[in-house]
């Protein structure tokens, strides 16, 4: 669905956001991306969508440069901003107004989900709080069915039901043809949701792994404080003593605490990307 | 389906804007139409009516200044932001995005101001019996000049609209003047090293004229390419508007 290859980017030359980055993102997984405040997120984002073009290398959405904005191209993919502004129209006026560019906009489901998320149809959305404003273009934008849903920081702003509603909602939307990528920076939004993490830090993507799988090849647990063990390859204080991360060698699987593992990946101790790095180069035989 | 131009998703752009524009533009015409009604009236009160060149001065001044002011505007929405990023991502092409701006702020807004202007003047010639007959644009010696000035004037605009960012319509007017004032005295020095001590005034794209009476002129078969001239720059400043609408980037 998405193939970048050797992309560099930055809003100048000489700084770069993006090094030398490749990646490749398919139908039928919901991505979240995830990096400090700054790491250059919403860039890659960007670049994704065609709205920031790269310095070199190339990215591609179903073959063709996103950079063209080609209509066939963007009426398969939806991407909401960090930040909303919604036109002086209800919802059911955005529907008939917008929805017709995406072939396979789905009406009747939009307005279930703004019932879900328990949003006004009939009011005009500049009159909506920013929250339901978000709410309304979140249920726009899984009704839009575009094969690649691409969502900057899209908790942000939501209260708390409507998190875990949100969650519920993605969760429900995707289906084999649709690639999903979500980022955040509160990493906790994303529990339960995604099924790869993208850990984006110091310009380039640092981790790119199924959680299933990471889970059979690192394992994460608590030990006693100052106790963590020489087989710890990351450990930080907690309230019950020192949250882990060690090697699964048995590969029993092992839920994977998403903020202890970015925490461990953007720290300045390498032991848990050097391992996960290693893994990768391991031969098969 | 073609890439650049196709007629039904031009129509359901158009019907889009239309439908979220319309409250705006509505509000928009129902200023402007109040605003000339003031001038107007309050001119034909303190003069005792409005002459036909009273009513050609001021159609004129007040479709430059209202034209360029929504000119300026009609495609900031691409300009930053999330509303661009929306607006950007929308699927249609650059050229069906363009042209809904070029169509609104050019032929639309070019009717809509002609027909608001005739209804405050009649309104206000009416309450003003001393005034000339109402002013016939259509047959005004000097409407084709109007309009070539109007439709560089718009280009410039349009360019202004899309270049800048924020605060468009100041950034552009301020822009316009700079290089008015540049071009004209570096043109200026350019014609007095060619020809002299002589030169006393030349305009970029006009005659020189001399101290002595005489003025520097091309004939008269050339000069009336210079005719031509606001068209084609119109259409440049268009084109630029265009490419940059391509290459935007948040």
């Amino acid at each position: 669905m998405v193939r970048i290859r050797n992309l560099h980017f930055g809003y100048s030359r000489r700084v770069l956001q993006l090094e030398n980055l490749t990646l490749d993102l398919v139908r039928g997984r919901i991505y979240g991306l995830l990096g400090k405040n700054g790491a250059g997120k919403s860039t890659l984002l960007k670049n994704l969508v065609g709205l920031a073009f790269p310095l070199s290398g190339t990215c591609e959405v179903d073959g063709h440069a996103a950079a063209l904005r080609r209509p066939d191209t963007l009426q398969d993919l939806f991407f909401l901003p960090e930040d909303v502004r919604v036109p002086a129209v209800t919802a059911t006026q955005l529907a008939r107004s917008t929805g017709g560019f995406y072939p396979r906009f789905d009406e009747a489901a939009f307005h279930e989900y703004l019932r879900e998320f328990d949003v006004p149809s009939l009011t005009k959305l500049t009159t909506l709080s920013f929250g339901q404003q978000k709410k309304v273009l979140i249920a726009f934008a899984l009704a839009t069915n575009t094969g690649l849903l691409v969502l900057d920081e899209p908790t942000n702003g939501l209260d708390i039901p409507s998190k875990a509603q949100f969650r519920k909602l993605v969760a429900r939307a995707l289906g084999e043809e649709r690639c999903v990528v979500i980022s955040t920076h509160q990493v906790r939004d994303l529990d339960n949701l995604i099924d790869t993490v993208l850990v984006l830090h110091e310009r380039r993507i640092v981790l790119n792994e199924v959680l299933d799988e990471l889970g059979e090849f690192i394992s994460f647990g608590t030990a006693p404080a100052g106790a963590a063990g020489p087989d710890v390859l990351y450990a930080e204080p907690s309230v019950r003593g020192q949250q882990v991360i060690r090697p699964n060698p048995g590969g029993t699987y092992s839920k994977v605490d998403l903020e202890l593992l970015f925490n461990a990946l953007t720290g300045p101790d390498k032991a848990v990307a050097t391992y996960l790095t290693q893994r990768q180069h391991e031969p098969v035989l | 389906m073609n890439q650049f131009f196709n007629l039904s998703r031009f129509g359901r752009l158009l019907r889009k804007h239309t439908a979220e524009q319309l409250p705006t533009y509505a509000l928009g015409a129902a200023v402007l139409t109040g605003g000339i009604l003031v001038v107007v009236g309050f001119l034909a009160y303190v003069g005792g009516g409005l002459s036909h060149m009273q009513q050609g001065i001021l159609f004129t001044l007040m479709l430059l200044a209202a034209g360029s002011f929504f000119t300026s505007l009609v495609l900031a929405q691409f300009g930053v932001g999330s509303r661009a990023a929306l607006a950007l991502t929308l699927p249609a092409s650059h050229f069906e995005k363009f042209l809904v701006a070029w169509l609104f702020s050019l032929p639309v807004f070019l009717a809509v101001f002609t027909a608001v202007f005739y209804l405050a003047d009649w309104v206000a010639l009416s309450l003003s019996p001393a005034s000339d007959t109402l002013l016939n644009i259509f047959t005004a010696k000097n409407a084709p000049g109007l309009l070539a000035f109007f439709l560089v004037l718009h280009g410039v605009a349009l360019w202004g609209s899309i270049f800048f960012t924020r605060q468009q319509f100041l950034k552009t007017a301020f822009g316009l003047v700079l290089l008015s004032i540049v071009g004209t005295v570096v043109n200026f020095r350019i014609m007095k090293a060619l020809l002299g001590p002589v030169v006393q005034a030349v305009f970029p794209f006009g005659s020189v004229k001399l101290y002595n009476s005489a003025s520097v002129t091309l004939p008269d078969g050339q000069e009336q390419w210079f005719n031509w001239l606001p068209l084609v720059l119109a259409g440049l400043l268009w084109l630029a508007a265009y490419a940059r609408l391509t290459e935007k980037q948040l």
